[in-house]
């Protein structure tokens, strides 16, 4: 049987790293998606600060990726069109919000996915800021509008931290232990090989570009708070914001208390762990042979279940490619949804 | 980590001849159990039969496999056994402290959670100079009746006050 063609149309905002991740995968697969699910996916707006890319008929992605920081010069560029404005004018189904975190405000993302709900858009976000402030709000919205809101990028990019949540119905998550953020990982995983201290590692890791010029979101623990929040709302069902995590960073840990820990074949790592009601980030000491003890700037989740024990989850947290795998994910998940809606 | 520990007092009766103290500790050690103390009574021997207490600690989830390992051991090589007794289960947590852990009194923080049945029952240090800060591991053990978290919350006052970086597992 001949499935019959799904058209899907898609305004992205924010075409950094992400998003020009998102718009190369998008390229390269769209072809296969059609003949694997019938959907046809059309960009037909991409905005940037001061202006917008539109073609209603769909922008074409290979000129735009060619042209690449130059987007501008296109003939369809237009000057200082906002967000709000395309949505209300041209026909869309998605927005996907790529924007950097503003982490005290959570805008302009936070903005950008209120105004696409209101408008009766489905959301994806790579975004974690509006989640980790306005979780409650930004769902209740989506349910009023019976919009879908997916948001994989957010949590651990590529690592299905939380789609498994419909994957193991059957069972229930009591509690998360996790590595969320891959800067503090690859430090402390130098300082415990090498026995460096703090800085040097961390100058270490912002020369191989894993951690910012001010590293102060990931080193004091701010950053895993924000994705722990995601998930514990996500997956555990509570309604927490950033506010109602305990945050200690790894700053203060020294190459000889590495060392006293060692010796008892036990690791620092710093954990983020969402049990008993209570969101905690900082660095604890678990045993050397716990599947929580990965090295380099990996991320893992760890779930521990009601009826299957604990089920762990690893891998690349943080890139371009793998958010953008993320979000033709929960693209393809919601066009299925809708495919099968009566 | 915490870890459960319970305390096995076991009586025995030993040849008194060389070498049997070595097949007494032998079998426990191998069996995993961490020895704490031997004592001697060469006063109380009869027909050249010493009686030793030893006291050692298995985990729990070793105790009954181990201890039956022991006892079989122990049967093989001729010694007697007279008496067990358990001691009560306690809880061990390894805990690491950053700071200047000795200049703000280590026997006060010590004694302040003594007061609270809490033993450190082991401490290891590293400095890198003497007006520098310190790194130290307590080893803790403290009562079953005592949650990790309870435990926390007490270390968690000290370190404080005592404006120390605390990590607990």
């Amino acid at each position: 049987m001949r499935v019959e063609e799904m058209e899907v149309k898609i305004c992205l905002i924010g075409k950094g790293i992400v998003g020009t991740s998102f718009l190369k995968l998008l390229n390269e697969k769209n072809t296969k998606f059609k003949q694997l699910f019938g959907f046809n996916f059309i960009v037909n707006s991409i905005v940037e600060e001061n202006g917008a890319l539109v073609r209603k008929e769909g922008i074409n992605l290979e000129e735009v990726l060619k042209i690449d920081d130059n987007f501008r010069d296109l003939p369809y560029w237009e000057k200082n069109l906002k967000p709000d404005e395309i949505f209300s004018k041209l026909d869309l189904d998605v927005c996907i919000e790529a924007t950097p975190t503003n982490h005290k405000t959570g805008e302009p993302g936070l903005s950008h996915i209120i105004s696409a709900l209101n408008n009766g858009l489905d959301v994806i976000s790579s975004n974690k800021g509006p989640f980790y402030l306005e979780y409650d709000k930004i769902r209740q919205l989506a349910n009023k509008k019976k919009c879908y809101v997916l948001y994989e990028a957010t949590v651990a990019s590529c690592v299905p931290a939380l789609g498994i949540k419909s994957n193991i119905e059957g069972n229930e998550i009591i509690s998360i232990k996790a590595i969320l953020n891959g800067t503090c990982n690859f430090i402390l995983s130098r300082m415990t090989a090498e026995g460096v201290d703090f800085s040097l590692a961390l100058k270490e890791a912002q020369e191989l570009g894993y951690a910012e010029a001010d590293p102060s979101l990931d080193i004091e623990g701010y950053d895993a708070a924000g994705k722990l929040v995601i998930l514990a709302n996500d997956l555990l069902g509570w309604h927490k914001n950033i506010t109602d995590v305990k945050v200690e960073g790894i700053s203060n840990i020294t190459p000889q208390a590495i060392d006293l820990a060692k010796s008892d074949g036990l690791i620092i790592k710093h954990l983020a762990i969402a049990e008993k009601n209570e969101l905690k980030v900082e660095p604890r000491l678990i045993n050397k042979h716990s599947s929580l003890n990965i090295r380099g700037n990996l991320n893992v989740i760890e779930l521990e279940t009601k009826f299957a024990g604990p089920i762990t989850l690893m891998g690349r947290g943080a890139g371009g490619p793998e958010a953008a795998s993320a979000i033709i994910n929960d693209l393809i998940s919601i066009t299925k949804k809708k495919q099968n809606a009566p | 980590m915490e870890i459960k520990k319970t305390l096995i007092n076991l009586e025995v009766r030993l040849p008194d001849t060389p070498g049997s103290l070595i097949e007494l500790i032998k079998p426990i050690s191998k069996n995993g159990g961490n020895i704490y103390g031997i004592m001697h009574f060469h006063d109380r021997k009869i027909n050249n039969m010493i009686p030793v207490n030893i006291n050692f600690e298995l985990s729990p989830e070793l105790k009954e496999s181990s201890l039956q390992n022991i006892k079989e051991e122990l049967k093989e090589n001729n010694i007697q056994i007279e008496n067990i007794t358990y001691g009560n289960e306690k809880k061990v947590l390894t805990v690491l402290l950053t700071g200047h852990v000795f200049d703000t009194d280590v026997l006060d923080t010590i004694k302040r959670l003594a007061a609270n049945n809490i033993t450190v029952s082991e401490l290891q240090a590293k400095f890198t100079g003497l007006k520098e800060i310190s790194n130290v591991k307590f080893k803790i053990e403290f009562p079953e009746n005592l949650t990790k978290e309870e435990l926390i919350i007490e270390l968690r006052k000290i370190c404080e006050e005592k404006n120390l970086f605390l990590i607990t597992s």
